[in-house]
């Protein structure tokens, strides 16, 4: 594993030139430090880039020293390696990096600069520190978050909790983490991994990225997708099928391979094998649509998978399908299809995305000249700003060779590819032409190999978990350059950690998953004192401010109430269903990106989910023995803040203050003294609500009776009616009415609708 | 007090509506309803072919579907008979329908260089003026400057919807729940004798207080992510009850057959954005359809989503013109690039790949109609206007200059190169 740099020394000092300092209070600025700094910011990104870029005149005739621009995940390490490597080399003594430069020998770019030169000065310092590289203890100033307060372990539990699991800690679960600190707190977090409700969180992150559940929007998508001659159940053996095995059918078909994901980390195999598997799972239902004989121990749990070996009919025989995990996915090979022109480029450009971090069309973001298109037969080989890209994409493209442009999934053995196109391959590495037959194969163990791999995985982690995408290095000509580079550096920097970590275990995706956890981009909560301008900047993805999804939402709901928020007449969840687009989620369709901005619409969704859930759950609660409430168990309808002549009731006040310090505490997940204003100012609601109706009641404004929705008449879960002798139809103390309000006023309070 | 000027009053004495480092600050906005001009961005994703629709070519190499071009008024378009599925054919526009029904009132831009093949690229060129990341779409600069208040006022269903944090985005989609939504305090909307879930003033105190410990808690609050949050959620609830002043059409249209899904979506945003418009509630909404990447069935399918584009527009014209606000659409339609020069086989299946020399139809008030600037030559090549080759640039100088936010702050944060050349004079 390559060494990634963890201690950038950053600095706005140092981008003012004051090299020698890091601003820390000792002198140390590692070599590499140095080079991003003082080398690569103000000469190499401004003046070599130009012709050395992977499109720049340099590497046209195969020179050596090529910059990657920013667009390429880990350019700044691949850099300082490339320059590193060829240091040594030399003309007449002089380094060629500098010889060059200087114009003492042929240089394409000419005489840049003269010995008495600024940049020279800056190179020549590099390569004198590269003799003897400098390295810095650990601790450095790109990742110092010393400003920002972080979730102590309780409430770190908490907030994963509910995001990874959907469920609140458990007491025992919260004495660990009380007792032990973030070392607990990283075990326990672990343990929540193995639950269940983690695999489907896992499955709606990594669906943000694949979107495969594009083929449950109806029942028979993703089946109708599969290859008749290779699944002959795909057909009229479904068809026979009752409505809800078709549906568990096709979902198990449509999640194959956010399930592989699932099985490989469930199982704490390496990550790697989300590409290597030569083999695809399985659950009871699609086993049974591809009329295979798995061994399930429940053939009705459709979260038991197995894995499983398929093939593919070829002329009328059966020939082994080149599993390679994701890659070969009937529904990844749907989801990013090609057509006989597109030949594949833009499944490889997905690949470039999914797996290796690297957004291919930003390689080439500069303004082409379509005349210049025209004068080549070839253009994606022979033009350079077609070929930037095309050198990159086509050879990846090549690895998908043997699937049908039509049907997508369909295996075509003997078919030939196209010549005039590069050679199937990876980077600089050609596939022998004996690889095509398992060229997705062949594929997956390089993708693998390339450090881009885990860094993607990392990055998904980390969209997934803090809802916000990897900062991209700022533009040279941004606005607040300095600080913006500042916090790329800071998350670089933990990133790598993170990255390292992951790979040091094996690619084991928990690693990664905890280490994300444990970072202050999640855990951050304050600030210690003011921010500076800057320090704004640097900080502005750090901590909570996520908007929650609608999925996360609706199982924070349940969590905090017990309650989900349901349509009475199919009990399917709102928010997944009515408010989930209105609400900023996706279709996985036609729309994939998720709104992270609170809208106005958005903002009444909140407001309505507020008022039903409240609704559908208070009076409900008082319908329960208080030890079975979650919400309201330490008042009764009669705890009333004022006797009858109107004087306060302490022991009846203490009661409701108790009750409300438990609310805070359970659905915003504050600790708060029962003096604290926030307690006081929940209670000031409560009492001016309860005021103002029984001044209504009294006047006849209102009357005993509550709303038909609220009344405590089912169970809001299921919509059964409760037994008679438990149901609740009136409020005549209005007591209900009063907690209602305040369950409102909690459920669309920020840090309700946050994490 | 009226809720808007609570919220003044509170933001005044905590300071709210400091928004986050990297977006723009929103601040309190007269609630106004908005009444116009309303901009209608409608993004043909995936690179429509304007040799197809309104930058006609001889028959040979890049057309090969018909004889010579046609002329509505002073615009030429390209007369490509229909030969569709004559089940969907009642819901389609032909191009001859279209341009003879609108001429008068569409300005076509051709030429428009965008410098790019690539869909990305392309699209962000299109829709924001600059190639670069980041940058606002014109929608949401439209939206954030003329009534950034307005909690619908810029409407996405798909395209270059990049805000940078200047205004939210709204979706919608389901009639009942947005019905729902707009009446968040009634039990159940659909009933005119609906109860509340609580009375009014009841709702009004939650409120009162919700907004107070926001003010607090954000006052506590010194991470930027976080206060930023606590400000779009304030915002966000500035106007509750505003929602209620939605028109929700009683139902949404529907075509047949699943050809036409796409078109029936374009169609039904569309209804939803004019309820917007109707109310005040919006300035700027994206429609979107795909399906313009015609590497392959390039004949079939091109033509079919260009007879869906402009049915899509046709029926938006004419809703508007049934509540009265056709008069103050602002309607541009543009993708990401073309398609050609000409195909890439020979045979009928071949398709047309990406080509960045494309066109642009804008009409409404402010745009002087049956216009055609710019022009591309036998080649594709764009051929320059007044000695200049027109880019997304200047389309976006011309429609910041009808919009009139030019000069505001905002859009000064998003520069774009060269100058104002006119194409709208």
């Amino acid at each position: 594993m390559r060494n990634r740099a963890r201690l950038v020394a950053l600095s706005s000092l140092a981008l003012l030139g004051l090299a020698a300092c890091n601003g820390r209070g000792d002198d140390c600025v590692s070599t590499r430090d140095y080079f991003v700094n003082e080398v690569w910011g103000p000469v190499m990104s401004q003046s070599c880039i130009s012709c050395h870029a992977p499109d720049g005149q340099a590497a046209l005739v195969n020179a050596e020293f090529v910059l990657l621009p920013s667009a390429y995940p880990g350019f700044l390490d691949a850099n300082f390696d490339n320059i590193k490597a060829l240091s040594a080399n030399q003309y007449n003594g002089v380094p060629l990096l500098l010889a060059k430069p200087l114009g003492l020998t042929e240089h394409g770019g000419g005489k840049l600069f003269d010995e008495d030169s600024d940049q020279y000065r800056r190179i020549k310092d590099l390569l004198d520190q590269l003799q003897e590289p400098v390295e810095c203890p650990a601790g450095g100033e790109a990742d110092d978050f010393s400003q920002v307060t972080q979730l102590d372990p309780a409430d770190t539990l908490r907030k994963a909790s509910l995001h990874l699991v959907g469920r609140l800690p458990t007491e025992q679960e919260l004495a660990r983490v009380d007792e032990g600190g973030d070392d607990e707190l990283a075990l326990v977090l672990r343990e929540l991994l193995a639950e269940d409700a983690f695999y489907d969180r896992l499955s709606l992150l990594f669906n943000d990225l694949y979107l495969t559940d594009r083929y449950l929007r109806y029942t028979g998508f993703a089946v109708a997708l599969l290859n008749d001659d290779d699944v002959p159940r795909a057909g009229a053996w479904y068809n026979a099928q009752d409505d809800q095995r078709k549906q568990l059918i096709n979902a198990a078909v449509a999640r194959e391979p956010l399930d592989l994901i699932n099985h490989v980390v469930r199982e704490e195999r390496p990550f790697t094998e989300i590409l290597t598997a030569d083999y695809t799972v399985l659950s009871p239902y699609s086993a049974e649509l591809y009329d295979l004989s798995l061994g399930f121990s429940d053939p009705s749990d459709p979260r038991e998978l197995k894995e499983a070996k398929l093939s593919a009919v070829v002329d009328g025989a059966q020939v082994p399908y080149p599993h390679a995990g994701v890659l070969t996915s009937p529904m990844f090979l749907n989801r990013f299809p090609t057509t006989p022109t597109n030949r594949n480029r833009h499944r490889a450009r997905n690949v470039f995305k999914l797996f290796l971090a690297t957004d291919i069309l930003r390689i080439a973001e500069r303004p082409i000249d379509p005349a210049a298109a025209t004068k080549y037969n070839n253009p994606q080989r022979d033009d350079p700003s077609c070929s930037v890209c095309h050198k990159m994409i086509d050879p990846i493209a090549g690895a998908f060779q043997k699937f049908s442009d039509y049907d997508q999934a369909e295996l075509i053995p003997d078919r030939e590819w196209y010549p005039e196109m590069y050679s199937p391959g990876f980077g600089n590495e050609i596939m022998p032409s004996d690889q095509f037959g398992v060229a997705p194969q062949w594929l997956a163990s390089r993708v693998v190999d390339d450090p881009r791999f885990a860094l993607a995985a990392v990055y998904a982690v980390f969209s997934g978990l803090t809802g916000q995408q990897p900062l991209t290095y700022p533009a040279d000509d941004a606005t607040d350059f300095a600080p913006r580079l500042a916090a790329w550096q800071a998350q670089d920097a933990v990133l790598s950690r993170i990255v390292d970590d992951f790979v040091a275990d094996d690619f084991n995706l928990k690693t990664a998953i905890v280490g994300v956890l444990m970072s202050p981009y999640f855990r951050g909560a304050n600030a210690s004192g003011e921010l500076s301008a800057d320090d704004t900047i640097r900080l502005a993805g750090v901590g909570g401010g996520r908007l929650s999804t609608p999925e996360l939402l609706a199982r924070k709901i349940e969590a905090v109430t017990g309650v989900r928020w349901v349509r009475g007449w199919d009990l399917a969840e709102y928010m997944l269903t009515d408010f989930r687009i209105l609400y900023g989620g996706i279709d996985s369709d036609t729309i994939t990106t998720r709104l992270t901005q609170m809208s106005g619409l958005m903002g009444n969704v909140a407001s309505r989910l507020a008022n039903e859930v409240a609704c559908a759950v208070t009076a409900y609660e008082f319908t329960l023995p208080a030890d079975q409430r979650r919400l309201l168990p330490h008042v009764t309808l009669d705890h009333l803040p004022d006797g009858a002549s109107g004087d306060p009731v302490p022991a009846a006040i203490d009661k409701i203050k108790l009750n409300i310090q438990h609310l805070h505490r359970r659905v915003l997940g504050e600790e708060l003294a029962l003096d604290s204003p926030e307690i006081e100012r929940t209670y000031a609601l409560f009492y001016d609500l309860w005021k103002q109706g029984r001044a209504d009641l009294a006047s006849g404004v209102e009357g005993e009776w509550m709303e038909w929705q609220c009344a405590g008449r089912v169970d809001p879960n299921t919509q059964v009616e409760l037994p008679e002798s438990q149901q609740i139809f009136t409020d005549p103390n209005y007591t209900i009415r009063a907690w209602m309000g305040v369950l409102i006023y909690l459920f669309s309070d920020y840090k309700f609708l946050y994490e | 007090m009226n809720r808007r000027k609570f919220f003044k009053k509170l933001a005044g004495l905590a300071g709210l509506s400091l928004a986050a480092p990297f977006a723009a600050s929103r601040v309190l906005a007269a609630s106004e309803p908005y009444s116009g001009p309303y901009f209608v961005l409608i993004n043909a994703a995936g690179g429509y072919d304007p040799v197809y629709l309104c930058d006609p070519k001889p028959m040979g190499p890049l057309n090969r579907l018909y004889g010579a071009e046609a002329s509505a008024g002073a615009i030429k378009y390209a007369p490509i008979p229909l030969g569709l599925d004559p089940a969907v054919l009642p819901y389609l526009r032909s191009n001859q329908q279209f341009f003879e029904k609108y001429s008068s009132r569409l300005l076509v831009i051709n030429g428009v260089d965008t410098s790019t093949n690539n869909h990305d690229t392309g699209t962000r060129a299109a829709w924001s003026g600059r190639t670069e990341d980041g940058f606002p779409s014109f929608g949401a600069l439209a939206a954030a400057i003329r009534s950034p208040g307005n909690p619908l006022a810029y409407i996405s269903s798909g395209g270059y919807d990049v805000t940078d944090g200047v205004v939210p985005v709204t979706r919608m989609d389901d009639l009942g729940a947005l019905r729902r939504a707009a009446f968040p305090d009634i039990l159940s909307p659909d009933n005119p004798e609906s109860g509340r879930f609580l009375p009014a003033k009841a709702m009004d105190r939650i409120r009162q207080a919700r907004d107070q410990r926001l003010t607090a808690l954000q006052a506590d609050q010194r991470l930027p992510r976080a206060r930023a949050a606590m400000n779009e959620l304030f915002l966000a609830r500035q106007d509750d009850d505003a929602l209620a002043n939605l028109v929700i059409p009683g139902e949404l249209v529907t075509l047949p057959g699943y050809q036409l899904n796409d078109l029936q979506s374009m169609m039904q945003q569309s209804q939803l954005a004019l309820a917007a418009f109707q109310a005040g509630l919006a300035v700027a909404v994206n429609l979107n359809l795909g399906g313009f990447d015609t590497h392959a069935n390039h004949d079939t399918d091109q033509v079919l989503q260009i007879a869906k584009l402009l049915a899509g527009v046709d029926f938006l014209i004419d809703e508007a013109t049934k509540i009265g606000i056709d008069g103050q659409l602002i309607i541009v339609i543009a993708s990401d690039f073309a398609r050609g020069p000409g195909y890439n086989g020979l045979d009928p299946y071949s398709g047309k790949d990406h080509w960045p020399v494309t066109s642009a139809m804008l009409m409404g008030p402010g745009i002087p109609g049956n216009r055609v600037i710019g022009g591309t030559d036998a080649t594709q090549l764009a051929i320059p206007h007044n000695g200049a080759t027109i880019t997304p640039h200047h389309l976006h100088h011309a429609l910041r200059g009808l919009a009139g936010i030019a000069a505001h702050e905002i859009t000064k944060r998003y520069p774009l190169p060269g100058a104002d050349i006119g194409l709208l004079a």
